[in-house]
C-alpha cells in the first residue's frame, strides 16, 4: 500500500509516500513559503529517485500547493497513492485515536478546529482538496493530540470551576503526540526494553514549536503543552507560559479583541517577540556565540534554554527513574549546545551528558550520555511521516480485515 | 520597644503587637474586607483591640514602631524602607502595577500616620526578596516593549518566608546553600534559592500564576482565557474574578475548603483535589531541583506548614535526591515582619 502523508504548517506542506508494511520512502518533499509573497520565493522541494529539486512556483493556498504536489506526482504512474495519511494537530476531546475521514469526522472536525487555529485550518484544507482531486482514495487523520490521551485526570484537570470546564472541554490536551511516541518507540528499541515497561523524557525541539513528554511504561503522563500548542515552552513565535493576569491585562490593552491577544501569543510572542530580532533560535544562539552584545538575544537564548531545563527536571520527578532523556526535531537534533545548557548539572537526577560525544555526533541515532549517567540521553531523528503513514495503515487493514470478515 | 506588625492582604487586614522581635505576640487581631469599609476607622480598631487585650494583663497599650507588610513593592523597593516622602512617591509610581494593593495601603498609611501621629512606619515588600530574581526567570516570552501599563516581570508573592527559611536552614548548616522553600499558605508557593538568592519561584507577576490555591486558579493556557471570552461572552472583570475567587481548591471541589481541611478530607472529590494539588507540587520541587542543579534541604513554612511532612513523604518518594529530612520554619509571618522593620528602623538611625 502506497501512502501519501501530509505533515502541513502554517506555510508548509511537508509530503511523502511510503510504502507499506514495510515503510520504504518513495518520494518526499516540501512546499515552502505557502501564502503571501515573502522575502524568498515559495518553491517545491522534489526529491525521487535519489534526485533533489527545487522548483520555484507560486503557491498562494495550501490548495495551490496541493495542486503542484500533485502535478509533480503524476509525472510517474508509481507514484500514485492508494491512501492519505494526514498529520491533523488537535482532535480535542473527540478523537483519541487515529480516524477516517468521513463526512462524520470532518463535522466533528469542524467543530475543534479553532483549538489550534495556526495548525488545524490548514490541515483541514489539505483533506477537503484530497478529496475532491483524489475521490475514492481513503484519507485517514492521525492526531498529535492521540497520543495524549492517557495523560492522568489529575494531570490534566486544569484549576478552573468544574461547571466550566466539562462545558467548554478545557483540560490538558498535550501536542506532538506522534512526534513523541515515535522516538519513544526508537530509544526503547535501542535500549532494548519492551515499550510497554519503557520511562523516558521525550524533548521535542522544532524550530517552530517544542514541547516536552513525560512517558511512563510507553503512556504518555504529562505534555508541556497544554488545552491548546501555545502553553508551556518558549517558542519560535509562541509566549508559552503566561501568568494569566497577564493575557487579561493584554484583552483589557486591546479592547477585548480575543482575535488581537491571540494573534500576538501564537505569531509575534517568543523568541520573535523577546529578541526583536528573529524567530529562530539557532539565529538567536549563534549571535550569542559571536558576542554580538545584543543583550535581547543574550536574555532570549537564557530564557528559552532556562524553560526546557526546568521542565526536564519536572518530568525526571514525575517519571520516577526514566530509561532516557530524548532529544529530536530540529533544535533537539542538530544543536549540541542546546543540549548540553539543559543537561549541565544535573547528576542530582543521574543524568550526566558526554560534551564530547555531544560535540561530534556523526549520525542518528546516537547516545550522548557520559558513563556515569543512571539515564541515557539520546538523540534521535523524528519521523512524524512514518509514525502517521504506521497508523493509517493500521487503522485501514482494520477496516478491511472487518468489511472481509462481514462478506 | 512595642512593635505594630500590620499585614495587608486583599480579604483581610491582619496586626499583632510584639514586645520585641522574639516570641509571641502579646495580641492580635484581624479585620475581615477591611478595603470595602475603608481605612478611616482601622487605627482607633486595631488600638482598641490592643488596648483591650494588654488590660487583660494589666500592661498599657503603646507603639513605638509600625510595621507594614505589602504584597507587591515592584523594582521600586529592593530592601524594607522606613516610611518617608520619598517612599510615598515610589508608592505612587507603582499604583497601576499593583491596583488592588497600593491604593488602599496609601490610604492605609493617611489614616495610621494621623492616629499614631510621630510613630516611625516601617514598610517591608514580599517582592523585595525577588528584585534579585535572574532575567531568565523572570521574563515573560513577549515583546518587552508592547506596552508601560503592563508588569512583564515575575515576582513571587511569600518573599520574606522565603528569605527567612533558607537563612533559617543557612544558620542551622552553613554547608547548606540549595534550599527549596515550599511555603504553604492560602497561595501556596514553591522557591528555589541559592546561596541566598532566588532563581526559581512558582508564583508569576501577580499571584494567580503558579500552584492553585484555595480559591485561584494557579497555571493555566493562555488561550483558555480567550475560549472563557469567546464562548461565555465575559469580559476581562468577570474571568479575573473565576479565576482569583472561584477557582483552585472550590472550583474543583464546589465548596470553600482551606488545605488544612482538604488535606483531612475523605470523600473523593476532596481527595482528587488534593492529589492534583500534590502533582502540581511535585513538577514545581522537580524544576526547583533542576533550577538549583541539586538539593541541600527542603522547608516548608506558612499557616499550613504543619502540612509539611504530609507533602514531603509524597515529595521525597518521587525525587530520591531530596535530604532525607525536612525542615519547619518555626516563625510566622507577622513575627518575621516585625522582624525586617525593626532591621530598618536600626539601619536608618545608623546612616544618621
Amino acid at each position: 500500500m502506497k501512502i501519501l502523508v501530509f505533515n502541513c504548517g502554517s506555510s508548509s506542506l511537508k509530503y511523502r509516500i511510503i510504502s507499506m508494511p514495510d515503510e520504504k520512502e518513495i518520494c518526499s518533499g516540501e512546499a515552502q513559503r505557502i501564502g503571501p509573497k515573502t522575502a524568498e520565493p515559495s518553491r517545491i522541494i522534489y526529491h525521487f529517485n535519489e534526485k533533489t529539486e527545487t522548483i520555484p512556483v507560486e503557491m498562494r493556498s495550501h490548495a495551490e500547493a496541493l495542486e503542484e504536489v500533485r502535478k509533480l506526482l503524476s509525472k510517474d504512474s508509481s507514484l500514485s497513492p492508494d491512501a492519505f495519511g494526514h498529520r491533523v494537530v488537535h482532535g480535542g476531546g473527540i478523537f483519541s485515536s487515529a480516524a477516517l475521514i468521513t463526512g462524520e469526522s470532518l463535522e466533528k472536525l469542524e467543530k475543534i478546529k479553532n483549538l489550534a487555529p495556526i495548525h488545524n485550518p490548514p490541515a483541514m484544507k489539505i483533506i477537503y482538496a484530497c478529496e475532491k482531486v483524489y475521490p475514492g482514495v481513503p484519507s485517514v487523520a492521525v492526531f498529535d493530540t492521540a497520543f495524549h490521551s492517557t495523560i492522568p485526570v489529575y494531570a490534566s484537570t486544569y484549576c478552573i470551576p468544574r461547571g466550566i470546564t466539562e462545558k467548554l472541554n478545557i483540560r490538558k490536551y498535550g501536542f506532538h503526540g506522534t512526534s513523541h511516541q515515535f522516538v519513544a518507540e526508537e530509544a526503547a528499541r535501542i535500549i532494548g526494553r519492551p515499550f510497554s515497561e519503557f520511562s523516558a523524557v521525550s524533548c521535542h525541539l522544532g524550530s517552530g514549536g517544542a514541547s516536552l513528554c513525560a512517558i511512563k511504561d510507553g503512556k504518555s503522563i504529562d505534555n508541556t503543552m497544554g488545552y491548546s500548542p501555545l502553553q508551556g515552552l518558549v517558542m519560535s513565535t509562541r509566549c508559552g507560559d503566561l501568568d494569566p493576569a497577564l493575557t487579561l491585562n493584554l484583552l483589557q490593552h486591546f479592547l477585548g479583541s480575543t482575535t488581537d491577544v491571540e494573534r500576538l501569543l501564537n505569531t509575534r510572542s517568543g523568541v520573535l517577540g523577546m529578541s526583536g530580532s528573529s524567530a529562530d533560535i539557532r539565529d538567536i544562539l549563534s549571535m550569542n556565540r559571536e558576542n554580538s552584545g545584543d543583550m535581547r538575544a543574550q536574555h532570549t537564548a537564557e530564557s528559552y534554554l532556562w524553560r526546557i531545563r526546568k521542565y526536564i527536571g519536572s518530568y525526571l520527578a514525575v517519571t520516577g527513574k526514566p530509561d532516557a532523556l530524548i532529544f529530536t526535531d530540529t533544535i533537539g537534533e542538530t544543536i549540541p549546545h542546546v543540549r548540553w545548557a539543559v543537561c549541565s548539572d544535573m547528576e542530582c537526577f543521574g543524568l550526566k551528558i558526554d560534551v564530547e560525544k555531544n560535540e561530534h555526533l556523526e549520525k542518528l541515532p546516537a547516545d550522548v550520555s557520559h558513563e556515569d549517567s543512571r539515564i541515557k540521553i539520546l538523540v534521535v531523528a523524528t519521523n512524524e511521516e512514518i509514525a502517521i503513514a504506521r497508523r493509517t495503515y493500521v487503522l485501514l487493514c482494520g477496516i478491511k480485515n472487518q468489511n472481509g470478515d462481514r462478506s | 520597644m512595642n512593635i505594630i506588625s500590620i499585614s495587608q492582604n486583599i480579604s483581610k487586614l491582619e496586626f499583632a503587637l510584639f514586645d520585641g522581635t522574639c516570641g509571641e505576640p502579646s495580641a492580635r487581631g484581624e479585620i475581615m474586607n477591611w478595603m470595602n469599609t475603608g481605612s478611616d476607622g482601622i487605627p482607633e480598631m486595631i488600638s482598641a483591640c490592643f488596648t483591650k487585650s494588654l488590660r487583660n494583663q494589666n500592661r498599657m497599650f503603646s507603639a513605638n514602631l509600625i510595621c507594614i507588610r505589602v504584597p507587591y513593592g515592584g523594582q521600586e523597593f529592593k530592601i524594607p524602607e522606613l516610611l518617608s516622602s520619598n517612599s510615598l512617591d515610589k508608592l505612587k509610581k507603582i499604583e497601576n502595577a499593583a491596583p488592588m494593593h497600593i491604593p488602599a495601603l496609601l490610604a492605609l498609611i493617611v489614616s495610621l500616620k494621623k492616629y499614631f501621629r510621630g510613630t516611625p512606619i516601617s514598610l517591608v515588600f514580599e517582592t523585595s526578596f525577588f528584585t534579585r530574581l535572574p532575567a531568565r526567570e523572570s521574563s515573560y516570552a513577549i515583546d518587552p516593549g508592547l506596552s508601560k501599563e503592563i508588569s512583564l516581570q515575575k515576582f513571587g508573592y511569600h518573599g520574606i518566608l522565603h528569605e527567612r527559611s533558607y537563612e533559617y536552614c543557612h544558620e542551622k548548616d552553613k554547608g547548606i546553600s540549595k534550599t527549596i522553600s515550599i511555603c504553604l499558605e492560602p497561595i501556596p508557593e514553591i522557591c528555589a534559592v541559592k546561596n541566598g538568592i532566588p532563581v526559581m519561584v512558582t508564583g508569576g507577576s501577580t499571584p494567580l500564576e503558579g500552584l492553585p490555591g484555595e480559591t485561584t486558579c494557579g497555571d493555566i493556557d493562555p488561550l483558555i482565557i480567550l475560549s472563557l471570552s469567546e464562548n461565555l461572552g465575559w469580559g476581562p472583570e468577570e474571568i479575573n474574578k473565576t479565576l482569583s475567587r472561584k477557582s483552585g481548591i472550590y472550583g474543583l471541589t464546589g465548596k470553600k475548603m482551606d488545605f488544612a481541611k482538604l488535606f483531612s478530607a475523605d470523600d473523593p472529590v476532596a481527595k482528587f483535589a488534593k492529589e492534583l494539588i500534590l502533582y502540581k507540587m511535585l513538577l514545581a520541587s522537580g524544576s526547583a531541583v533542576a533550577a538549583l542543579g541539586g538539593v541541600d534541604a527542603v522547608v516548608f513554612s506558612g499557616r499550613y506548614r504543619e502540612l509539611g511532612g504530609q507533602i514531603y513523604d509524597y515529595l521525597s518518594s518521587n525525587l530520591s535526591c531530596f535530604p532525607e529530612k525536612h525542615e519547619i520554619l518555626p516563625d510566622h509571618l507577622l513575627k518575621l515582619t516585625a522582624a525586617a522593620g525593626i532591621t530598618a528602623l536600626l539601619k536608618k538611625s545608623k546612616s544618621h
